[in-house]
């Protein structure tokens, strides 16, 4: 052990400029092998979390062609007859395997919001401050996915209730099920008026929602959407909400779990029935998305490509210097076998010394990576491997130049 | 009682088609406690010699017998592990490690002998004083006199109490009063019961060794 510490005590003091040149080699090596890693991983979750369907789609974004946008807005808004044959389309989809439905993500943030109980929601907001909710409407709920782990799902009775003096219907996330039970109320409470819902029921623990599953839904108030602001500051027109359903349509999604409907076929059967505007019905999910899966996998491909390359280039050029490294102590080497230090300790050393450069140099990439994703895409022992790979291979020519030591050499090369 | 025995000693080297036949069948005694000088002009093979019996160098066929132990040496760590703590080497340029201490120098002998640090201390201090240069244990070898850093060296070789010295012309780069001064340390080891073989070019030196080994060149 002495040998070895004042082997890279020595070592360290005697050739810094070598020494400063390798760690600056390991520092940018090391850091663009992980930042492709760390590249490679995040897109190979990502990947693994989009694509990881083997099954037909089953989630179709519904859209109208921008020439007739206009004239679909002003069917709606003037309830042309275009507006009623529509209204019967929407009606009739809905009645068969094809669910029609919009969601979307609201924030709430005015005034307090309170459980009758005195749970204040402030203690639980989102990154942004605001408390989450979610809003969906009929068919939302089983086409996004979501289960109940308690409670009921929203009846067609929490759609049409527009009853500004009844409490709407909430479903709360799992997060919430520790403080709240069924039939809790939560108080919604501005200058200007108090609204409140009534909770009838949780999602299950570790829900998502979204069209890949990526958000999570633990903390989300779910409503139903009814088209009104919420609170509700006054009595909401049935028919301004009605409207609100069919302009909301051409740009909707779709939810079809049959395989063996042809839902674009069926779109155009529908559209011709009832003499509609031409809707085009793309499937977001599925294996429909094989060419986008194609691409994602050969930017994956790329990168680590791109990893081994920067890899085995960081390995040739530390293996140079290393091998400069150690022709200029191949005396000290000399005299080292010479009173009866093996090689095999005299290399160990050498390889002590580089770990300990490679265990600094890779301090940085950890450190930006963790400030970046706040976590460690790779695996820690694929971490070790990208730390250790670059200096144990360019140790190769090291090894190499210091067989060639003998005391032989030592005599001619001193005298 | 012999230190060293060699038999039949055949040694030859290659350098393309040419083969240069530098001992054959060579024998060669050293007795314990003996100081030997091997002499002989360039090319003669005196370094040949020394390196066969630091095993550092291995002869064609031949028998090495060390200590009345035959040396079987198949690769470079068996030499390696044969010199350890039984033959302290000294060369013409002191082969000293400039980034040590002339402490550390000599200590650097006794880092594979497994002895504990108070010992290594001890010993290395023993051998300091005992050349006289315990009073340079701070000193890089870049500030010592060539007599000084041969005096390290030589300190370093005995720091392990080997069976045997071997020293490669040892005053080869030293003036003549150093000279005298470096001779008389070894003679004073040889004295103390060291056996010492040193190859050298020099008549003087060879004057006090109890025998003499004129290699002819082949």
């Amino acid at each position: 052990m002495k040998f070895i510490f004042k082997s890279i005590q020595r070592s360290v003091s005697s050739q810094i400029h070598y020494n400063l040149v390798i760690i600056l080699n390991l520092v940018f090596s090391i850091a663009v092998v992980f930042i492709l890693l760390q590249n490679y991983y995040f897109l190979k979750e990502k990947h693994d979390e989009f694509f990881s369907w083997d099954h037909p789609a089953t989630t179709y974004q519904l859209s109208l062609d921008t020439d007739y946008m206009i004239q679909y807005l002003s069917d709606g808004l003037n309830h042309t007859p275009m507006f009623y044959s529509g209204k019967e389309m929407i009606k009739e989809l809905n009645n068969g395997k094809m669910k029609n439905y919009t969601f979307c993500l609201t924030a709430y943030v005015f005034g307090d919001i309170k459980g009758a109980s005195g749970y204040d929601f402030s203690d639980n907001l989102d990154e942004d401050g605001y408390v989450p909710g979610l809003n969906l409407s009929p068919y939302a709920f089983d086409s996004l996915g979501l289960k109940l782990a308690e409670g009921r799902a929203f009846s067609q009775d929490d759609f049409e209730n527009f009853d500004h003096n009844k409490a709407m219907s909430v479903i709360l996330g799992n997060n919430y099920k520790k403080d709240f039970k069924i039939g809790d109320e939560i108080i919604f409470k501005n200058e200007e008026m108090t609204d409140k819902a009534v909770v009838i029921g949780f999602l299950e623990p570790n829900s998502v929602f979204g069209f890949f599953g990526s958000t999570s839904a633990d903390n989300l108030l779910i409503f139903p959407c009814i088209y009104t602001d919420f609170p509700r500051s006054e009595q909401v027109d049935h028919e301004v909400a009605e409207r609100m359903v069919y302009t909301d349509f051409a740009n909707s999604s779709l939810y079809c779990d049959d395989p063996s409907i042809d839902v674009q076929k069926e779109i155009n059967r529908l559209t011709a029935k009832y003499g509609f505007y031409m809707l085009s019905a793309e499937p977001i999910d599925g294996t429909a998305y094989s060419e986008t899966k194609t691409i994602s996998e050969r930017n994956m491909f790329i990168m680590l490509v791109l990893a081994i390359i920067t890899t085995i280039t960081a390995t040739v050029s530390i293996g140079g210097i290393l091998y400069v490294k150690a022709v200029k102590d191949r005396p000290a080497n000399c005299i080292y076998l010479s009173i009866g230090i093996p090689l095999w300790k005299i290399n160990l050393a050498a390889a002590i010394e580089m770990f300990i450069y490679a265990g600094v140099a890779v301090c940085p990439s950890i450190g930006l990576s963790v400030r970046e994703y706040g976590r460690l895409l790779i695996p820690a022992w694929q971490i070790a491997i990208c730390a250790l790979f670059i200096p144990a291979i360019g140790l190769l020519p090291l090894i190499f130049a210091n067989r060639k030591c003998n005391l032989d050499l030592m005599i001619k090369e001193q005298t | 009682m012999s230190m060293i025995e060699l038999k039949k000693i055949n040694k030859t080297y290659k350098t393309g088609d040419t083969v240069t036949d530098v001992f054959t069948d060579f024998d060669l005694t050293i007795d314990e406690g003996s100081m030997t000088a091997i002499m002989g002009k360039s090319g003669s093979g005196k370094t040949t010699l020394l390196n066969i019996m630091a095993g550092i160098d291995y002869a064609d066929s031949g028998e090495y017998i060390f200590d009345g132990t035959p040396v079987i040496l198949k690769k470079t760590s068996d030499g390696v592990s044969f010199r350890r703590n039984r033959i302290g080497m000294i060369v013409q340029h002191f082969a000293l490690i400039n980034e040590y201490s002339s402490y550390e120098n000599v200590e650097m002998g006794l880092w594979e002998s497994g002895l504990s640090q108070a010992e290594q201390k001890k010993r290395t201090l023993e051998a300091m004083e005992q050349l006289g240069i315990a009073d340079l244990r701070k000193k890089s070898p870049l500030l010592l006199s060539g007599g000084e850093k041969q005096r390290v060296a030589i300190a370093r070789a005995i720091v392990g109490r080997p069976r045997i010295l071997l020293a490669d012309e040892p005053t080869g780069s030293l003036d003549s009063d150093t000279e005298n001064e470096i001779l008389n340390i070894l003679k004073k080891l040889n004295q103390c019961g060291s056996t010492i073989v040193v190859v050298t070019h020099d008549q003087e030196v060879a004057n006090i060794c109890s025998r003499t080994i004129t290699l002819e060149k082949h």
